[in-house]
C-alpha cells in the first residue's frame, strides 16, 4: 500500500528532529511546573529568554487578553529578576538551562521538546518576549476565535510578517519600563520595502526588508534576516522548528493560503530597538551565542556607536491593524 | 400567545444560560438538550444559577449522544419537543434553537409578529428538483442511500460506502409516498404541526427510513411539514438569520458584527462565537434601549455588506499586495501599481538636462534622473530622494528594482512621477516597463542618418543607437501601449520638440488627476 521508499525523505526530517529534540531536551530542568492546570483545546505560548525581565509584565498581559491560557517558558541562564516576577503568576510554568543557546540550534531544540511534550493538540504560539502579535480584527476578536475559525477552515498554521518598530529618535534615548506598552516608545515602522520571494528548498514564503535590511544591511541586502514567521500552529507530535520560528516542517505549514483563496495572515510587531538593545549587543557580542557569527549583532552595535537613528522622513506610525491591511502587509483573507 | 423554546447544546453552558435568562423573560417555556457527550450536569449548573422563577419555566429532556449529521439530532430534537408539549397544553408555537443562537428581537416584538401571521410555518421547505439548496457535496445521495457511517469521525468509510452504494445503483424510496424537501435544520412550528409530526415520527417505516439518512435534521422535519401543511401555510423560511459561505461554512458573528446583525430582519441569529461576550451585552441593550427600532414585518436577509466583503477578499483586494502571493516575481510590486508615471528613453549621448529642468518646472509633474543606471542612484532631484534608499546605497535598489519603483511612486503620490531611462541599459527595468500598463513612454529617437556628410564615415554608433529604439518601439507596440516618439537630429532636443513633450505629458498629468 505504502511504498517504503516514499517513507525516506520524510524520516531523513523527522528522525533528526526528534533525535534532537529528545537531545536537548534533556537540558532543561524543571523549576515551576504548572501544566497540570492546561485544559483541553487551551492556548498555550512558548517561549525561550535571556535576561528578558522587563518585558515580561507587558508581554503576559498582553497574551492573556487575546486568549492564551498557559505559559511554558525557557529560561536560559538569565541574571535577573525573571523569577520573582514569574513566581507569583499562576498560569506560567519555567524550565532552565545554562546550556548553548547556540547548540541547541538557537533554542529551536528545547523549544519542539516542549512542543512535543505539552503542545499536542493544541493551539501554540511560539514568541520571543519583544514580539506581539496582530490579525485581522485583533482589536474586537480573540486569537481562539480566530484559531477556531482556522480549525473551522482546516488550516493547521497561521502566517505572519514581523515589522519592526522604532523610536522616533536615537535608540539609546528610548527607554522602556516594565508594564508600558512597548508601542508607546516605539510606534514607527517601514510600510514600504519589503521583499517577498518563493524559497526554492523549503517552498515557503521568504520576505525581507524592513528597516533591518536597509539600516544594518544596505551594503549586502540580500543578507538580510527573514521576516516570514508562523508562529502559531496547530502541533502535533511529529511537527518541528527547523530555524528559529521562520521555518516548521512539515512544509505545509509555511504556506500562507489556502490552496485556491486567501487565508488572513498577521503582523508580528518586533520591538527590538529599544535602549535595552546596548546592553543585549554587548553581552551577546561577548556570548557568540547568535546565527552566523553574531553578524547582525555586529551590526546593531556600529549602528549604536554611530547613533544612527532609523526613522525617516518615509517612516509610517502604527495605528492599527486596518493599516496594515491598507498597506498591504496583512491580509483578512475571507475572515467576515 | 405562549412560545416553547428548544434549545440545542453541547457546549459552552455560560451562554446557554443567558439565552436561556432571556428568553424565559415574558413566562415562556424553555427546553434544554444537553448533549450527553459533554459530562457536564448541565441541569444542576442551572439549578445554581437562575432564579426560582426562570426555572419554573425551564424543563430538561431526556439527553442522547448527538453526532453531527446523524439521526441522534433528529431523536434529540424530537425529545426535546417531546417534554415541551407535555408539559404545558396551551403553545401556540415551538422555536429551535442552539446555544449559539441570540435573539434580535425582544420577545414581545416576536409574538405581535407571529399573532399577525396566523399559524404560519416557518420554516424552510425546499424541493430539491426546483430548487438546489444545498451548496455542495451530496444532495439525493443524503436520502437515496444508507449512511451508517459518521463523517466526521469515519471519514474513510463513508466516502467508500457512498461510492460502493453509486456503483450498485441502491436508490431508496421515501416511505409513504412522501417527497424529499431540504431545508435549515432551525424552525418555528406551531404546537398543533408539532403534534403531527410527533406522531408520525413513532411510525417504525418513518423512523428506520430517516435513521439511515445523511443530516437528517435537514430533511425530516421539512419534509413531513411539505406533506402534512398545505402549501400556503408554509412561510418557507425560518425566523433564525444564518449564512454559509460558498464552501458550506456557516458564518460565525463577532463582537464587531453588531450593524450587520442589527441590518437583518430576524428574530434570532445563528451563530454567535462564544467569547462575543460584548455583542450578547449589546444586542441586549440594541433590544431593550432602543424604542425607536422599527419591529419586523416580514422577514429579509440584508447581505450587500458580506457580498462585497466576499467579491474583495477571497481572492485579494484589486490592487493591493497580498503577503504569501505573486502572479510575476519578475514584476515584483509593480503587479500592485495603479499610479501612472513616465519613462524617458533616449540613446546614450541625447542631451535631456534642459528637458528634465522643463519637466520639473510643470506644476504636479516630477521628473527624476536616471534611477536605474550605473553604481549610485542618480535622483537629480535635491530634496526628494526616498530616504529608504539612500544614493550611494544602490544595492536596496538593485535588489529587486521595480519595488524600488513603486516605493518612490507611492512618496510622490501626488505627482506624475518620471524617470530617465537610456538605451541600452544593464538592467532588466527597460523591458519591465514596455509592458507596465501604468508606464507612459517617451522615446527620443535620433533622426536615421548613419552616413555623416563631412567626413563620408558611417557612425556605427548612431545606427546601433538607432536599431534598439526601433527594437522597443517594436515591442511597445506588440505589447499595445502608447508611446510617442521626438526625432532629432542633434544631440539636444529642439525646442519644438520640447514643447510638443510637454504639453503631452502636462495633458496626461490633468486626466490622471482628474482619474484619481
Amino acid at each position: 500500500m505504502i511504498r517504503i521508499r516514499s517513507l525516506i525523505p520524510i524520516l531523513k526530517q523527522l528522525l533528526p528532529l526528534a533525535y534532537s529534540a529528545q537531545k536537548y531536551g534533556r537540558e532543561l530542568s524543571v523549576v515551576k511546573d504548572r501544566t497540570a492546570s492546561i485544559r483541553r483545546n487551551d492556548l498555550l505560548a512558548f517561549v525561550v529568554l535571556r535576561n528578558e525581565a522587563v518585558r515580561i509584565p507587558y508581554f503576559l498581559s498582553y497574551y492573556r487578553k487575546l486568549g492564551v491560557k498557559h505559559f511554558l517558558f525557557i529560561d536560559n541562564a538569565s541574571d535577573d529578576h525573571f523569577m520573582a516576577i514569574i513566581s507569583e503568576q499562576a498560569d506560567c510554568s519555567v524550565w532552565h538551562t545554562n546550556a548553548s543557546y547556540k547548540d541547541a540550534k538557537y533554542g529551536v531544540h528545547w523549544l519542539n521538546h516542549l512542543l512535543k511534550k505539552y503542545g499536542c493538540g493544541h493551539w501554540c504560539l511560539t514568541l520571543d518576549p519583544d514580539e506581539f502579535l496582530i490579525y485581522p480584527h485583533c482589536d474586537s476578536r480573540t486569537l481562539t476565535e480566530l484559531t477556531a475559525y482556522l480549525d473551522q477552515e482546516g488550516k493547521a498554521s497561521f502566517f505572519s510578517i514581523m515589522l519592526d518598530m522604532y523610536p522616533e529618535g536615537n535608540i539609546d534615548q528610548a527607554h522602556y519600563r516594565a508594564g508600558e506598552n512597548p508601542l508607546s516608545v516605539c510606534p514607527w515602522f517601514d510600510g514600504t520595502g519589503y521583499y517577498q520571494d518563493k524559497r526554492p528548498n523549503y517552498g515557503e514564503w521568504w520576505l525581507r526588508g524592513g528597516v533591518r535590511r536597509r539600516a544594518f544591511f544596505a551594503d549586502q541586502p540580500w543578507q538580510a534576516p527573514a521576516l516570514n514567521k508562523t508562529v502559531l500552529v496547530k502541533w502535533r507530535w511529529y511537527y518541528g522548528y527547523i530555524a528559529s520560528t521562520h521555518i516548521v516542517w512539515p512544509n505545509f505549514l509555511n504556506r500562507p493560503h489556502f490552496h485556491d483563496t486567501l487565508a488572513p495572515t498577521g503582523c508580528l510587531l518586533h520591538f527590538k530597538y529599544l535602549a535595552l538593545l546596548r546592553d543585549k549587543v554587548e553581552e551577546e557580542m561577548q556570548r557568540q551565542q547568535h546565527y552566523a557569527g553574531s553578524r547582525e549583532y555586529q551590526r546593531y552595535l556600529d549602528g549604536l556607536n554611530s547613533q544612527q537613528t532609523l526613522w525617516t522622513s518615509a517612516s509610517t506610525q502604527f495605528r492599527n491593524w486596518q493599516q496594515c491591511v491598507e498597506l498591504g502587509l496583512m491580509n483578512v483573507g475571507r475572515w467576515f | 400567545m405562549k412560545l416553547a423554546f428548544i434549545i440545542l447544546a453541547h457546549n459552552d453552558a455560560c451562554n446557554v444560560l443567558r439565552l436561556i435568562t432571556r428568553l424565559t423573560g415574558d413566562d415562556d417555556l424553555v427546553t434544554v438538550h444537553w448533549d450527553k457527550n459533554n459530562p457536564l450536569d448541565f441541569q444542576a449548573l442551572a439549578k445554581r444559577e437562575l432564579s426560582s422563577d426562570q426555572l419554573s419555566n425551564l424543563h430538561f429532556c431526556p439527553r442522547f449522544a448527538v453526532q453531527w449529521g446523524r439521526w441522534s439530532m433528529v431523536e434529540a430534537t424530537l425529545s426535546a419537543l417531546a417534554t415541551s408539549l407535555a408539559a404545558d397544553a396551551n403553545i401556540d408555537y415551538v422555536i429551535l434553537l442552539s446555544g449559539a443562537d441570540y435573539p434580535l428581537q425582544s420577545i414581545s416584538a416576536l409574538k405581535a409578529f407571529l399573532s399577525q401571521q396566523q399559524g404560519k410555518e416557518f420554516i424552510e421547505c425546499v424541493d430539491p428538483e426546483i430548487n438546489p439548496w444545498v451548496v455542495q457535496g451530496l444532495v439525493k445521495e443524503r436520502y437515496c442511500q444508507y449512511h451508517w457511517f459518521s463523517w466526521r469521525s469515519q471519514r474513510r468509510l463513508f466516502d467508500f460506502s457512498t461510492k460502493l452504494q453509486k456503483k450498485l445503483g441502491i436508490n431508496r424510496k421515501l416511505p409513504e409516498n412522501l417527497k424529499a424537501h431540504f431545508g435549515s435544520q432551525w424552525w418555528a412550528l406551531t404546537a398543533a404541526s408539532c403534534q403531527k409530526i410527533l406522531a408520525i415520527s413513532q411510525r417504525r417505516a418513518i423512523r428506520r427510513f430517516f435513521n439511515a439518512t445523511w443530516v437528517p435534521d435537514e430533511l425530516f422535519f421539512q419534509t413531513l411539514i411539505a406533506a402534512t401543511v398545505p402549501k400556503e401555510q408554509i412561510a418557507g423560511t425560518g425566523l433564525t438569520f444564518y449564512h454559509f459561505d460558498n464552501a458550506g461554512k456557516p458564518l460565525v458573528f463577532y463582537n464587531d458584527h453588531l450593524e450587520f446583525l442589527c441590518r437583518q430582519n430576524y428574530f434570532f441569529a445563528r451563530k454567535l462565537s462564544p467569547e462575543a461576550k460584548q455583542l450578547r451585552k449589546q444586542l441586549d441593550d440594541y433590544i431593550d434601549h432602543n424604542p425607536n427600532k422599527t419591529k419586523p414585518t416580514s422577514i429579509n436577509k440584508y447581505l450587500d455588506d458580506y457580498q462585497k466583503f466576499s467579491a474583495i477578499q477571497w481572492r485579494g483586494i484589486p490592487n493591493r499586495r497580498v503577503i504569501g502571493k505573486q502572479n510575476d516575481a519578475w514584476y515584483g510590486d509593480l503587479e500592485w501599481n495603479t499610479q501612472p508615471y513616465f519613462v524617458i528613453l533616449s540613446n546614450t549621448d541625447a542631451k535631456l538636462n534642459p528637458l528634465q529642468t522643463a519637466l520639473n518646472q510643470l506644476p504636479g509633474i516630477r521628473c527624476f534622473g536616471e534611477l536605474f543606471h550605473g553604481s549610485y542612484i542618480d535622483y537629480s532631484l535635491l530634496g526628494h530622494e526616498h530616504p529608504f534608499y539612500p544614493a550611494n546605497k544602490p544595492a536596496l535598489r538593485n535588489m529587486k528594482r521595480p519595488n524600488f519603483l513603486v516605493d518612490l511612486l507611492t512618496t510622490n503620490s501626488s505627482h506624475f512621477v518620471g524617470f530617465i531611462l537610456r538605451l541600452p541599459s544593464d538592467n532588466e527595468m527597460e523591458k519591465v516597463v514596455l509592458y507596465d500598463p501604468n508606464a507612459t513612454l517617451i522615446f527620443i529617437q535620433p533622426e536615421n542618418n548613419p552616413i555623416n556628410n563631412g567626413m563620408q564615415q558611417i557612425d556605427w554608433s548612431g545606427a546601433f543607437d538607432n536599431m534598439i529604439m526601433q527594437d522597443h518601439m517594436q515591442a511597445a507596440r506588440k505589447a499595445g501601449k502608447a508611446f510617442m516618439v521626438v526625432k532629432t537630429k542633434q544631440q539636444h532636443i529642439p525646442q519644438k520638440a520640447l514643447r510638443q513633450i510637454l504639453s503631452q505629458l502636462f495633458a496626461i498629468s490633468n486626466t490622471t488627476k482628474v482619474e484619481n
